[in-house]
């Protein structure tokens, strides 16, 4: 009785060690050899008294807007696979399901669908932000490289998002987009197929379209983010060219610090974003076409607005020139721009930063902007 | 050896020359009457007639075998061309005999209808050979089966082949016919469907004349030649007080109103138009004051109301759809409520006001349901709105707390800098 009652007493004490905050850290060091108060003195120092550049400024603040997209992406996604069903008979019924009876199915799926939309949004001001500021350059490659990496992605897992709900429309606009796509000379049909994983666009293609979705792109997107933020957080942030000549990058003299100040900034801009998107979802709640039929062609087949431009360009090419189908006219363009976006920073090696003292990388943004600009207005209104 | 060759292989050839000459009549045939009549040859060669082993003597008679003009004489069976009055017995001397015909799957009654048709009692009782045979609607040599769409009689060519006799001023004044049906056909809603969206359920000429027989319906037959088709509302039409009526008065029945050979698709506005250029609206018999004018104003108004129930509730769903919302089981109900409207159309051919209003009303009820149903939906996303539009003030209630808080910690001035390197 006695010797069971002295059990008890030992019992109750090791749970009253796991439990205490010292006990706790004491049971850590022996396990794992983990020396906890090292490890927050480190991430005192190196993460939350980390002193922040004095140029900081809410512009950069950007990457980190896009980050914290891609995390809502990737909670709202992961509610909505919960009752997503890849199949061409049960797509469209189970987004219907979700959007009528799961409870916050619909703003679930309306978060999604904007923060998706922000998220492409937020990437291309990312990137103007950096091209005009001159951001990429030496010894900041690797950044924009990574970067123009990351906006591929992005918008692939809206191409692969975008069929998704087996809906008339995006059924016809992947249909149409892959059938282009095979009309290129030698690899296209190729493309075509792996892309659909058939003949037709089908139960094939929303599979690998699903996979892509969940499971390749959200990897791919997240080893890319990990290395871009590391590499971040090495080189600091670029210069501005207004302040090129009287400030100091260098970070020790600087008063502001990681926290508060920067999460401070990070906690305004995340509750505004919430708001914006929560406001989004409310009163611009996406809505569902009709259920795909492949044996009706809808009137109207339009991608989504960051795709607009290249349907519009690809619209307005004549169908053949001399032997020339137009998806090759299409292509070389495309492939040329995609080179040189991926160049910039090898070839503008000067150390201006001064968008009107760097006139051809200047006059290139502009006339890429202008082209984005008119070719998606023209496509939304014609 | 070698002439021993030669002369056995000339005597093979001889031959073979002489049983394939023997063996096969189209061979004959081109030898005698093909080797003049060209275009015939060309034409028939592509017939039916061909195509099932006849040949020029079938109908002609003569003797394909002799190459001389005697082939054409009378002791060797030549008729010559055939006589117009003669064609449609002679073409009934294979078309009415049942054992020839029942292998092809053919009628056989052909000859005897068209004896009755208009065409053939002008024909036979007048002696008028302008009216048409046989070879007018099949053509002589060039017969194809009704199936080949390069044959006069296929469906979709024959209001054209009607025409060519029909649209010909010279050739109808002497019958006192108009001349413009098939302009008119061509225009209307039977035209258009038949012509344009190639759909056969449209009739041609022959589904209201009939075929061989053809005939123009008289003006107390008009209800059963279109009831073939529209039968409820021919139905409903014999029920009604006008069925009577017509007959005494020897109106045109279902064509005084719809008109017939440019027969439009009938609107609401048939209720109460007076004379147009085919048929006329209630008001071209009745006077616009009258009990009877004013039940058709009625219907009118009735079956506009349930359009714009429909045309709302239509508003109703499209508006929820875009917001997400399942909107399948209203969808199907407004189907079912429009129904309705589709079966009350034949319906007031019966010009009954309680049998119309009773399904009027069920439709326009049906449409209210729906919107009653969507509204419901409606009301619930705006009372998402509110709930959420209260969530949306407290995230920015945050911001604005995190703004002052930000403003209090941060550092009022900075401490001076040294220069940095200017560039990168």
């Amino acid at each position: 009785m006695e010797g069971e009652k002295k059990y008890w007493q030992a019992v109750k004490e090791n749970i009253r060690g796991w439990l205490s905050l010292e006990g706790a850290r004491k049971n850590i060091e022996v396990r794992f050899g983990i020396d906890l108060s090292k490890l927050t003195d480190k991430i005192k120092s190196d993460l939350l008294n980390r002193p922040l550049p004095k140029n900081l400024i809410w512009i950069h603040y950007l990457g980190s807007v896009i980050l914290l997209l891609f995390v809502i992406q990737v909670i709202t996604g992961t509610a909505l696979s919960f009752y997503y069903k890849p199949t061409p008979d049960e797509a469209h019924t189970s987004i219907k399901y979700i959007m009528n009876y799961v409870p916050y199915g619909w703003l679930i799926r309306s978060i999604h669908y904007w923060a998706a939309n922000l998220m492409i949004l937020s990437l291309l001001f990312h990137l103007a932000r950096v091209y005009f500021m001159g951001a990429y350059k030496n010894p900041r490659e690797f950044l924009w490289v990574s970067g123009v990496f990351n906006l591929g992605i992005i918008i692939a897992f809206g191409f692969t998002g975008y069929i998704l709900p087996w809906d008339q429309i995006s059924y016809w606009a992947t249909t149409t987009l892959t059938s282009e796509i095979g009309d290129l000379p030698l690899i296209g049909k190729y493309i075509m197929l792996s892309i659909r994983g058939g003949e037709e666009v089908g139960s094939g293609t929303l599979t690998r379209f699903f996979v892509g979705h969940i499971m390749i792109l959200p990897a791919a997107l997240c080893s890319l983010i990990l290395v871009h933020i590391l590499v971040v957080a090495r080189q600091g942030i670029s210069p501005l060219w207004w302040k090129q000549k009287v400030t100091n990058p260098s970070h020790e003299s600087q008063p502001r610090t990681f926290f508060p100040h920067a999460s401070l900034d990070f906690a305004i801009i995340m509750f505004t974003l919430f708001a914006l998107l929560m406001g989004l979802a409310v009163f611009f709640p996406t809505g569902l076409p009709d259920k795909a039929n492949p044996l009706e062609i809808p009137a109207e087949i339009k991608p989504e607005w960051y795709l607009l431009f290249l349907y519009q360009f690809y619209r307005v090419l004549p169908v053949k020139i001399l032997f020339i189908k137009r998806v090759v006219l299409f292509a070389i363009p495309f492939i040329i721009f995609i080179i040189v976006l991926f160049s910039v920073p090898f070839s503008d090696i000067s150390e201006e930063l001064h968008p009107l003292k760097r006139r051809l990388f200047t006059g290139l943004g502009t006339f890429a902007l202008l082209f984005f600009l008119t070719f998606t207005l023209w496509g939304l209104f014609s | 050896m070698g002439s021993l060759f030669l002369k056995v292989s000339k005597v093979l050839f001889a031959a073979g020359l002489l049983i394939y000459g023997f063996t096969d009549p189209g061979w004959a045939q081109r030898s005698s009457c093909e080797e003049c009549h060209g275009r015939a040859k060309v034409d028939f060669r592509r017939s039916i007639h061909k195509e099932r082993g006849m040949a020029c003597v079938d109908c002609h008679g003569g003797d394909p075998l002799d190459m001389t003009r005697s082939s054409m004489s009378k002791d060797k069976g030549f008729l010559g061309k055939i006589n117009k009055k003669d064609v449609p017995y002679l073409c009934a001397k294979c078309h009415s005999d049942v054992e020839l015909m029942l292998q092809y799957g053919e009628y056989i009654d052909e000859f005897a209808v068209y004896r009755h048709s208009q065409h053939g009692k002008i024909l036979y009782k007048k002696g008028d050979t302008k009216v048409a045979v046989c070879t007018d609607c099949h053509s002589a040599h060039d017969i194809k089966k009704a199936e080949d769409p390069e044959s006069w009689v296929y469906p979709f060519n024959v209001p054209t082949t009607c025409a060519r006799c029909h649209s010909d001023k010279n050739l109808m004044q002497d019958y006192g016919i108009p001349t413009d049906q098939y302009e008119k056909y061509k225009e209307s809603i039977h035209g258009k469907l038949r012509l344009e969206k190639k759909d056969l359920r449209a009739p041609g000429c022959p589904d209201c004349h009939g075929v061989h027989g053809a005939t123009p319906p008289g003006v107390d037959e008009v209800h059963s030649v279109c009831g073939k088709c529209h039968f409820p509302q021919r139905n409903y039409f014999q029920e009604s007080p006008h069925f009577e009526a017509m007959k005494d008065k020897k109106i045109n029945e279902c064509a005084s109103c719809h008109g017939s050979h440019g027969i439009e698709a009938p609107t609401y506005e048939l209720f109460t138009s007076g004379k147009k250029e085919e048929g006329s609206g209630c008001g071209g018999c009745h006077s616009p004051d009258s009990r009877e004018y004013l039940l058709g104003v009625r219907i009118k108004n009735d079956l506009l109301e349930a359009e714009k129930s429909f045309e709302k509730a239509s508003l109703f769903i499209e508006t929820a759809r875009l917001k997400g919302f399942e909107v399948d089981e209203e969808r199907i109900k407004l189907k079912e409520a429009k129904a309705k409207i589709t079966e009350v159309l034949p319906i007031t051919h019966s010009v009954s006001i309680p049998l119309v209003e009773q399904y009027i009303t069920t439709a326009k009820a049906g449409a209210e349901d729906v919107k009653e149903l969507v509204n419901a939906k409606i009301v619930e996303w705006k009372d998402r709105r509110v709930m959420f539009v209260i969530n949306i003030f407290i995230f920015l209630f945050v911001v604005i707390l995190l703004i002052i808080k930000r403003k209090r910690i941060m550092p009022k001035s900075n401490p001076p800098t040294p220069p940095m390197a200017g560039k990168l």
